[in-house]
């Protein structure tokens, strides 16, 4: 497997609510999307997803509901809400601006 | 600085966040489900996608699993995100600790018990300490009640005058109100038959001062000052009238005059002294000719100080300028008066609690309290071991349950709740135990007050503070036995302990071998402390207290209670009352004095050698007044000179001395015939000494002897007196025929305490005996706790070894061998114990010897004794379990595990 990285603390839920802006997915789905444009790289036990689903839908960033997947069985869907999308793009915001200054760190040592 | 970033949240969001989390919590069955569903749809998924890519179906699945990962962990973590999770937590932990005691019944039995002992040993001691001196009184804001006290010379409080209280009332401005209060017996007859009882004689202003309220009718109220009415003590209504409300308005006889009955005291009010007796009835001080017969005028004179001062401190008051402007009464009296009242200066003492300044020897009283509450804590001590050692054994035989709920995911701080929940309920159900003990203890415990004349103010009870201590205690009991096993919870290779097989676990077992030498150190110290006490209840009981105690009968009358009583009248039925006791069968004397020694009354007298007043340092004395027969009566040797006789009652007034008094008066050697002393009261009178008596006890036992002095009590002519009647043989059996004889003679006399001479002067030993009762029981509950502890570990042992037991027995170990391994694995740290609670027992505080009679607090017999027996006993404690072990088939015990 190519080189394994560890996620930070918090980046979980970031990484949803990007996936989530697509579209509307079941917490499976959410968990295949990120390790697939990941090409791997994030490893996580994929069941860590879920405790960060229902923080993220008390909070009020995603909306679940439950309906019928692709193959025809109950699952339940999530879709980002305003609030969600709004959170998304101040965190993004941030963390471009601090991969940006560990970036300039490693490259001027 | 830049850090990584958080999620920031407005108030809304919050507000969002909690309204969810409480709908999710309110519906959280169907979030459990909804969990379950969402997971399981992944894995399927996930397999599913798995085998596609070529994986046999069941490898999918397993992988599947595996790359998901700990899906109880998972929803634990969810779960722990809900607000108020934590209450539905308590409530599982809850469940599975009641679970848990009853799939064990046995040790949630000893344990309960164990601790119900434990607490409510702590309980009972508080209830006594709190009713002796720290629950404050049951009336309207105590803490700004004080009494007002003169101050002798030596520092010691002096009961005050009316015109001195008068005085203070309208005096000090501190003050927002004063009233003033006596004690004495009244006889009261409501239904033919007079009984004495114990009645206060107030102010006014007595009971609005208090901020009472009446349980019945009302309370003497400012204006009552002399009308013929009373207020009954919420007990005396019970027992006399049965608590029957009707009795508001009627009148009842009081020393012959009709007193209204206006209403009954709320209850568990009975005054506010503590040691003395409890009213039973209050009377307005304006009808002392009434209620007080033969006490002269009470309220003008000065020289009569025998009022109990009651104040309530004003709101913005300080006791300090109260102190200050009492300072200034001080002086004025003794510019106007000379200090008429022999006080020199006024005390200004807290009454918040019943505890007051007319308290004899406050270090006894803090040794008693100290020893009973060490008691106390040192039975928990043991309790708490007990149970810790209990839970430790369990702790060992949960290893794989524990290693289990590890392995699925549960965090340790969990594991700690679910123990601390566990401890906390068992202490929960120990303090529910230990309440209705320590009520049957407490009750009990009056029992061990010596028979008193009347009924004693000092009432411990079970009350809303009691329990409330009760569940600290509990509480606090939780922390300490739960902290072994939660020791082990915490240690870092908790997981790999349980999962390894139960065989050898040496933290455990040793921290129960340390366990069992502190129940068994404590256990020792405890007995010991029994020891002293029963050493010293012997000591007491043989003390010569130099006059005969058996086969004789007394008890108290007051004629000049009865209306129409004038001297002449008392002194005929005086003459009447010997007369006729002495006629009946089995008499063979019969004396009368104002009290007996030992009976916890006592009155002094200053005496002083020498030709003039007052040449040298007066003698205080304890002072008695008696009948010519009583020192004959009584078995009392006149060793020089002679008794009273029947020409003591005129002329110049005659005593006896005893020969401490003799020795102090004349130093040099020259005793009594005849010489004169001065006898300094109101003035001081010249009096001759007639005779010389043998020292004999006369307040407590093993005293040293005191100074006592003898007056006439004929020539006093005291109205009140104890009448002693010697028996030739039983005395017992002449209780019927003298109360017969006094009925006959006086039908509305009441008469007082008759009961054997004896119990009269038990009061002396109730120290010793209540001290010797007490520690007795605290030793045997605190012996068979260590005991328990000990079987305990014996057993404990003989179960992790049978295996071995089984091998060394097929190998052909003969039984006693083995019985003796296992014994010896419980007496080795029963033997450090003995010797730690040795140690202890001898560094006993040489202070205790102050409530100990003739035995020395490091008494080699009783600490030999203790810990000797203690010995004997654990070992059987330690042999049947051993026993029982070793007689275990063989083959069946290499089948165990």
């Amino acid at each position: 497997m190519p080189g394994n990285t560890e996620l930070l603390h918090g980046t979980l839920e970031l990484l949803i609510l990007r996936v989530l802006r697509a579209s509307a997915l079941h917490g499976w789905g959410i968990s295949k999307h990120i390790r697939e444009v990941s090409r791997d790289m994030l490893q996580i036990n994929q069941g860590s997803l879920y405790p960060a689903l229902y923080r993220l839908e008390r909070e009020g960033m995603i909306a679940a509901e439950w309906g019928t997947s692709d193959e025809g069985r109950r699952a339940k869907f999530y879709t980002i809400t305003r609030a969600g999308l709004a959170q998304l793009a101040t965190e993004e915001t941030e963390w471009r601006r601090f991969a940006l200054a560990i970036e300039l760190v490693l490259t001027s040592a | 600085m830049i850090s990584p970033p958080k999620p920031r949240r407005g108030i809304l969001l919050s507000i969002i966040y909690i309204s969810a989390g409480i709908r999710q919590w309110l519906d959280r069955r169907r979030f459990e489900r909804d969990m379950d569903d969402e997971m399981r749809f992944h894995i399927d998924m996930e397999a599913r996608d798995l085998a596609s890519s070529g994986l046999s179906p069941d490898d999918a699945k397993a992988r599947a699993l595996v790359t998901f990962g700990g899906q109880a962990r998972f929803k634990e973590e969810a779960r722990v995100d809900l607000p108020l999770h934590w209450l539905s937590d308590l409530r599982d932990d809850l469940r599975y600790a009641l679970r848990s005691m009853r799939r064990t019944p046995v040790f949630t039995t000893v344990a309960i018990l164990a601790l119900g002992i434990g607490v409510s040993a702590n309980t009972t001691l508080f209830g006594l300490a709190d009713a002796a001196a720290f629950r404050p009184l049951a009336v309207s804001r105590p803490n700004s009640l004080y009494a007002v006290a003169g101050q002798q010379s030596d520092g010691s409080p002096l009961t005050l005058s009316y015109p001195t209280y008068l005085d203070i009332r309208a005096g000090v401005p501190a003050f927002a109100d004063v009233a003033a209060f006596t004690e004495r017996m009244v006889s009261v007859n409501s239904d033919g038959t007079p009984v004495g009882a114990w009645a206060a004689h107030t102010t006014d202003n007595y009971f609005s001062l208090l901020g009472l309220r009446p349980a019945v009718g009302r309370l003497t109220r400012p204006g009552d000052h002399d009308t013929p009415v009373t207020v009954l003590s919420h007990a005396f209504w019970q027992t006399h009238f049965g608590g029957n409300p009707a009795i508001v308005g009627k009148a009842i006889r009081v020393n012959g005059a009709p007193f209204v009955v206006i209403g009954v005291a709320p209850p568990g009010f009975s005054g506010t002294r503590l040691f003395t007796f409890a009213a039973a009835l209050w009377f307005p001080i304006g009808m002392h000719a009434q209620t007080l017969p033969g006490s002269g005028d009470l309220l003008h004179i000065r020289e009569r100080a025998r009022f109990h001062v009651l104040v309530r401190l004003a709101d913005d008051a300080r006791a300090e300028s109260a102190r200050h402007q009492l300072g200034a009464i001080v002086a004025q009296l003794a510019r106007d008066h000379r200090g008429a009242n022999g006080e020199s200066g006024l005390l200004l003492l807290s009454n918040r609690t019943a505890i007051n300044p007319w308290l004899a020897s406050p270090e006894r009283l803090r040794m008693i309290g100290l020893l009973s509450l060490a008691g106390g804590w040192l039975v928990l001590l043991i309790a708490c071991a007990d149970v810790a050692n209990l839970l430790l054994a369990r702790m060992t035989t949960r290893g794989r349950e524990i290693a289990t709920r590890l392995a699925l995911g549960a965090s340790r701080g969990r594991l700690v709740r679910q123990f601390l929940t566990e401890s906390v309920l068992l202490a929960a159900f120990g303090g529910a135990a230990a309440v209705p003990i320590a009520m049957v203890a407490l009750r009990a415990s009056q029992g061990l007050t010596p028979p008193l004349d009347f009924a004693p103010s000092f009432s411990p009870a079970m009350d809303g503070r009691a329990l409330a201590v009760t569940g600290g205690i509990a509480l606090a009991s939780a922390l300490l036995f739960g902290l072994a096993p939660l020791l082990h919870a915490l240690s870092p290779d908790l997981a790999r302990m349980f999962r390894a097989s139960d065989h050898h676990k040496p933290g455990a077992s040793r921290s129960r071998q340390v366990l069992v030498v502190v129940q068994v150190a404590t256990s020792v110290v405890v007995l010991a402390v029994a020891g002293l006490f029963a050493r010293s209840l012997d000591a007491a009981r043989r003390i010569d207290v130099g006059f005969e105690t058996g086969h004789a009968i007394a008890f108290t009358v007051d004629p000049s209670l009865l209306v129409g009583y004038d001297q002449r009248r008392v002194d005929e039925l005086y003459r009447r009352i010997d007369a006729s006791l002495r006629e009946l069968p089995g008499v063979q004397s019969v004396a009368r004095a104002s009290s007996i020694p030992l009976d916890g009354t006592t009155s002094t007298a200053r005496v002083l050698a020498g030709e003039a007043l007052p040449t040298t340092q007066a003698i205080v004395a304890d002072c008695f007044y008696v009948s010519p027969s009583y020192f004959g009566t009584l078995g009392i040797a006149v060793v020089e000179g002679r008794a009273f006789g029947p020409a003591d009652t005129a002329g110049v007034e005659r005593v006896l001395v005893n020969e401490t008094l003799a020795r102090r008066l004349w130093p040099s050697g020259t005793m009594g015939g005849g010489q004169r002393v001065w006898l300094d009261s109101l003035g001081g009178s010249r009096v001759e000494v007639i005779g010389v008596v043998r020292s004999h006890a006369s307040r407590q036992l093993g005293d040293r002897p005191r100074a006592l002095l003898w007056r006439s009590l004929e020539r006093n002519r005291l109205s009140r007196a104890t009448v002693i009647v010697r028996a030739t043989d039983d005395a017992e059996r002449l209780i019927p025929g003298a109360r017969r004889t006094i009925q006959a003679l006086a039908p509305d006399l009441a008469i007082v305490g008759l009961r054997p001479l004896r119990e009269h002067i038990a009061v002396a030993y109730s120290a010793a005996q209540s001290g010797a009762i007490g520690g007795f029981v605290l030793g045997i509950v605190a012996s068979l706790l260590a005991l328990a502890g000990i079987f305990g570990v014996v057993a404990y042992t003989v179960s992790r070894r049978a295996r071995e037991m089984g091998i060394r027995s097929a190998l052909g170990a003969r039984t006693s061998h083995l019985i003796g391994l296992m014994v010896r694995s419980g007496l080795r740290p029963t033997g450090i114990g003995i010797l730690a609670g040795l140690g202890i027992a001898s560094a006993m505080p040489s202070s205790m010897s102050a409530i100990l009679y003739g035995v020395s607090p490091r008494d080699p017999v009783v600490l030999l004794g203790a810990s000797g027996l203690f010995f004997i006993v654990s070992t059987v404690a330690a042999f049947i379990p051993a026993w029982r072990g070793a007689r275990v088939d063989p083959r069946r015990a290499l089948q165990l595990d």
